[in-house]
């Protein structure tokens, strides 16, 4: 009992007991608590760059990875494809047998040449499905081959149905011919000694554009090449030459190219980085606020989705993470009138009763101007939500847009300092608290365009809005006008 | 301005109502720092961080308990979070074996304040803060032992050998005084 008597005596004074830490420690207290809510401002940037850096390298990689990769050759089945070909044979076989049988029956002749000649077709058909279309000498050959067997089956008569091939062929053998290079199609298309060179069936021309129809080994199959002096050299085959006029277009500058589309909507994914200089205003600072240095540098990172809404329209939105600091540096000169009142004592020579003291106040007024130094930064971090429409146009390779935006302002945290314009003193504030606060933006795009996927963008644009003090620690309300200038990469998802 | 209206303004990050919570607790606060630190200085930066949290989570005090209680746990936690950063060393501290009167409790009485933390603080670090811990802060042995990552065997055999000495200590301070 006694003993813990003694350790209640200790706890129970040294408990009551205080002792005065040193006078400034609480201000460096808020001062640490102040550089730490910085870098915790700053941690979302870091991170978002990253995350910029990581996304671009992965769009380059996709864009680089889908360049380099040749279009693969649609493996057919082998199986499948000689038995459609087989029952398709059978059927021919059948339908040739008929037509024969109906238009001279006595061709005995003429009849052993076709059964010769389609048993040809047959094994020289399923030799080339077997092949799986690898390579483009395989194609080549097999194009050659169907040529040949063309010719071969209209001396014999047969009919042209016996190369209505499944759509399973045709597809490959478009995506086979397509995969070659623009060497071996102008060597197959324009070299007048190649003996297979196709017959060319109409031609249409515009600006830097050309399109040509070519007939092939089927009626029912056309090739149509589309040059263009700034895009190259395109290659497809189409079943039907309407097909081909109506899918491959003719194009004179690249931008048509994207909004011409009217299967494939793409959508532009903008990774833009904002530099810029902000100017503010306190409100009712009036003129004492003019020798304050107005101007600071300010920067945002952020992501732009854009869609096309119609040929000219885009329709956008993202995310930008902002810090906007604005910079009150330099002397606010204070005119104050003030009233001053002065006791005096006058005396009056009294003959009887001698010098006779009074007093009397004196009352001016006094124009008094005072000047005050104030170096600080009132800081708000947040995260901003365009909304807006786009109006483009392009020339060669170059887009350009005009951008009108409203801003949707979500301000996470804010900290700085308030002015007394009367006192003349300043008071601290820092604040947590989530609002949200409008804006506008307008800025005007020009983008570079290295290729089908990428742009590179440079953007002035000017930002508007204002930030409530009411709504934040700040007692001053502050008009912010930024004026940045971004730059940033633009991909294209089709 | 009452205790909730402090907590409600510290919450909002009102200065005003920081400095008063500050200017209220910091003396009593700066005598926790002190009986876990060798100097004022090491005191102060406990101090200093203790408040830091306490600014940063004031919103979290569900005002369930008393603010003095919460604001001192969170110092002490911050002490034992440095402390348990450095080795400890349990000196051995000679102690005479003689048998002390009931009468300590009325000598500590006599005692300054500043004396008795003056005692404490010379204490060696290892038996200091089982001393603070057990005596002062209430914690049990398997507390301390789980916050020291010592044995609590070992927590009770320091905290026995620093009461020792301290009652040396003590009385020996008086017969001075006398």
């Amino acid at each position: 009992m006694t003993n813990h008597n003694f350790e209640n005596k200790i706890s129970e004074k040294l408990n009551q007991f205080e002792i005065e830490p040193s006078e400034g420690l609480l201000d460096l207290i808020f001062e640490k608590r102040a550089a730490k809510s910085k870098s915790a401002i700053k941690l979302p940037f870091a991170k978002l760059a990253i995350f910029a850096v990581v996304a671009t390298l992965i769009s380059i990689g996709i864009f680089h990875y889908l360049n380099n990769q040749k279009p693969e050759i649609a493996k057919i089945d082998n199986l499948n494809s000689e038995t459609v070909i087989s029952e398709k044979m059978n059927k021919t076989e059948n339908k040739t047998s008929l037509a024969d049988n109906k238009t001279d029956a006595n061709s005995s002749n003429s009849e052993t040449l076709k059964s010769k000649a389609d048993t040809k077709v047959k094994s020289n058909l399923k030799v080339d499905n077997t092949s799986t279309f690898t390579n483009k000498t395989k194609n080549e050959n097999m194009f050659k081959l169907v040529q040949t067997n063309l010719n071969k089956t209209t001396k014999s008569g047969a009919s042209s149905q016996v190369f209505n091939i499944s759509k399973k062929e045709k597809i490959s053998e478009t995506n086979s011919l397509t995969s070659e290079n623009s060497e071996n199609l102008e060597a197959r298309y324009f070299d007048i000694f190649n003996k297979n060179r196709p017959v060319l069936e109409s031609e249409q021309h515009k600006g830097k554009s050309h399109l040509y129809i070519y007939q092939t080994a089927s009626d029912n199959y056309v090739s149509s090449l589309n040059i263009n002096t700034l895009t190259g050299l395109k290659h497809k085959m189409f079943p039907t030459k309407e097909l081909a006029l109506s899918k491959v277009e003719l194009v004179e500058n690249l931008h048509k190219l994207d909004y011409n589309k009217p299967t494939k909507k793409p959508i532009f994914i903008d990774f833009l980085f904002s530099p810029g200089l902000s100017f503010f205003k306190p409100k009712d600072a009036g003129n004492n606020f003019q020798n304050i240095n107005k101007s600071r540098y300010n920067q945002q990172f952020g992501v732009r989705i854009s869609v096309p809404i119609s040929k000219r329209i885009n329709v956008f939105s993202g995310v930008n993470m902002a810090q906007q600091e604005n910079l009150y540096k330099g002397i606010i000169t204070e005119n104050i009138k003030y009233t001053s009142i002065r006791k005096l004592t006058g005396y009056i020579n009294d003959p009887v009763r001698g010098v006779i003291p009074f007093s009397y106040q004196d009352t001016s007024y006094v124009n008094k101007t005072t000047s005050t130094k104030y170096n600080f930064t009132n800081a708000y971090k947040l995260l901003q939500i365009p909304l807006g429409l786009s109006y483009n146009f392009g020339f060669k390779k170059f887009d350009f847009a005009v951008n009108a935006s409203s801003l949707i302002n979500i301000y996470t945290n804010s900290q700085g300092h308030n002015i007394d314009f009367e006192k003349q003193q300043t008071s601290s504030f820092k604040s947590n608290k989530k609002n949200i606060g409008l804006g506008a933006c307008i800025s005007f795009m020009t983008a570079y365009r290295f290729n089908n996927r990428f742009k590179f963008i440079v953007e002035p644009s000017f930002n508007f809005y204002k930030i409530k003090a009411q709504n934040y620690a700040n007692q001053m309300s502050e008009s912010v006008l930024n004026n940045f200038l971004t730059v940033g990469l633009r991909y294209n998802l089709f | 301005m009452t205790e909730k209206d402090l907590i409600i303004g510290c919450t909002k990050e009102d200065q005003v109502c920081q400095r008063e919570l500050y200017k209220k607790y910091a003396g009593k606060m700066m005598v926790v720092c002190m009986r876990y630190s060798n100097n004022r200085m090491e005191a102060e930066d406990l101090l200093q961080d203790g408040f830091i949290k306490i600014f940063d989570n004031i919103a979290k005090f569900k005002q369930e308990g008393s603010l003095e209680g919460w604001i001192r746990r969170i110092i002490v936690n911050i002490a034992l979070n440095k402390i348990r950063a450095t080795k400890m060393l349990f000196e051995d501290i000679s102690t005479k074996a003689e048998v002390f009167s009931n009468d300590d409790a009325t000598i500590v009485d006599k005692l300054s304040e500043q004396d008795l933390l003056n005692i404490i603080n010379k204490l060696p670090n290892g038996y200091k803060y089982v001393f603070n811990m057990y005596a002062i802060e209430g914690y049990s042995h398997k507390e301390i032992a789980d916050n020291l990552g010592i044995e609590e065997a070992s927590s009770r055999s320091q905290y026995a050998k620093a009461k020792k000495y301290l009652q040396q200590k003590v009385q020996h301070l008086e017969k001075v005084k006398i």
